[in-house]
């Protein structure tokens, strides 16, 4: 390969990064991503309430620190649960991962559950693998109507849960005993 | 006596299998694939990077099993064949008194540094790399504090051994 051509590909590939970059508004992405952990947080107050109330749960938030590209850093909150003796954290881990708009992490004592963002008539799938040629595109992801689900990753694929009150209390003992 | 088996890899059967094992793992961590979904990059890099390590390691043990392998091969057949050279003879002298239980580093090893002294370099390399060897096929459950030397084994510096002892010096096959 001639410098000419090197050059040239490095060029090629700076205008499409470029291009890339500009189409998507970073803080939009943010304040959305933001606002899907507030909307998380305040529908699990709202299950452990009579618990808080009576006084068998209690719950703390504490402040963390996040990095992630073009976005650059920001402030998001961690939750702390604390239950029968064990303390459950939800971890938000970012918005910018692969093929979801984010994921919070709940870990215990015997492990962690995720919860991603994925579109509300997703299931999940099984594995399979296409490779796309030079000409061919991903389908956009711009359309996806985003709900939090619990992702059940095994050997034969993913699988997605309801994020609803009696899955997210299973998840909870399921870390604890 | 022993019956061989023919089961015993060799070296390119091995690199063969090394290459498309990277090759498809390559393939398999990548973030079109649905299994990812919701992993970041660097957890996806990180997966990736622990399962070559594990595959590194596998390959290493199988490296080293084949030249042990290829030396208790060549300990049998230099006797089997009755070999009149110097290192024949000092085989056929072990396997008089210890028979297929002769060690490795202590009879037949020993016996190649003193026929060909200078092929000890090689062989005082190998026999460290045993203790990796040891490391590996035993669950690697100890911290080798007292083998510092373990850290320095990975895919290509055991590879190279491997290679540089099976081209070098003249294992008898079968």
């Amino acid at each position: 390969m001639s410098r000419k051509d090197f050059e040239k590909f490095l060029k090629d590939n700076a205008n499409k990064y470029n291009r890339e970059e500009n189409d998507i508004d970073w803080e939009k992405q943010k304040q959305e991503w933001l606002e899907f952990i507030e909307f998380f947080y305040n529908q699990v107050k709202e299950w452990l309430k009579p618990y808080i109330d009576q006084g068998s749960i209690t719950i703390s938030l504490s402040e963390k620190n996040i990095t992630e590209d073009h976005i650059g850093s920001y402030i998001v909150n961690k939750m702390d649960i604390s239950l029968a003796g064990a303390t459950l954290t939800l971890d938000p881990i970012g918005t910018l991962l692969i093929g979801t708009k984010g994921r919070i992490d709940l870990s215990g004592p015997k492990g962690s559950v995720k919860f991603i963002l994925t579109d509300i008539n997703s299931n999940g799938f099984n594995i399979s693998f296409k490779v796309l040629s030079d000409n061919e595109k991903h389908e956009p992801l711009n359309k996806v109507n985003w709900t939090w689900k619990i992702i059940d990753r095994n050997a034969s694929g993913v699988k997605f849960i309801e994020f609803n009150e009696s899955n997210f209390f299973a998840s909870l003992m399921g870390l604890v005993n | 006596m022993i019956k061989f088996s023919n089961q015993h890899s060799t070296i390119e059967e091995i690199e063969q299998f090394y290459f498309h094992s990277l090759t498809s793992l390559n393939y398999y961590f990548d973030e079109k694939s649905g299994y990812f979904i919701g992993y970041s990059r660097t957890e996806l890099h990180q997966e990736r990077k622990d399962h070559l390590r594990c595959l590194e390691r596998m390959i290493s043990l199988e490296f080293l099993t084949l030249l042990e392998a290829s030396f208790k091969i060549d300990y049998l057949i230099r006797r089997q064949k009755k070999l009149k050279d110097e290192l024949s003879k000092s085989l056929r002298k072990i396997y008089n008194q210890k028979g297929t239980k002769a060690s490795l580093v202590d009879d037949i090893l020993k016996a190649w540094k003193a026929s060909y002294p200078a092929n000890k370099p090689l062989i005082d390399k190998f026999q460290k790399a045993l203790d990796y060897r040891n490391w590996l096929a035993h669950g690697r459950y100890w911290e080798p504090k007292i083998h510092p030397h373990l850290s320095e084994y990975d895919y290509l510096s055991v590879q190279l051994l491997a290679s540089t002892i099976l081209r070098e010096f003249d294992l008898k096959k079968l």
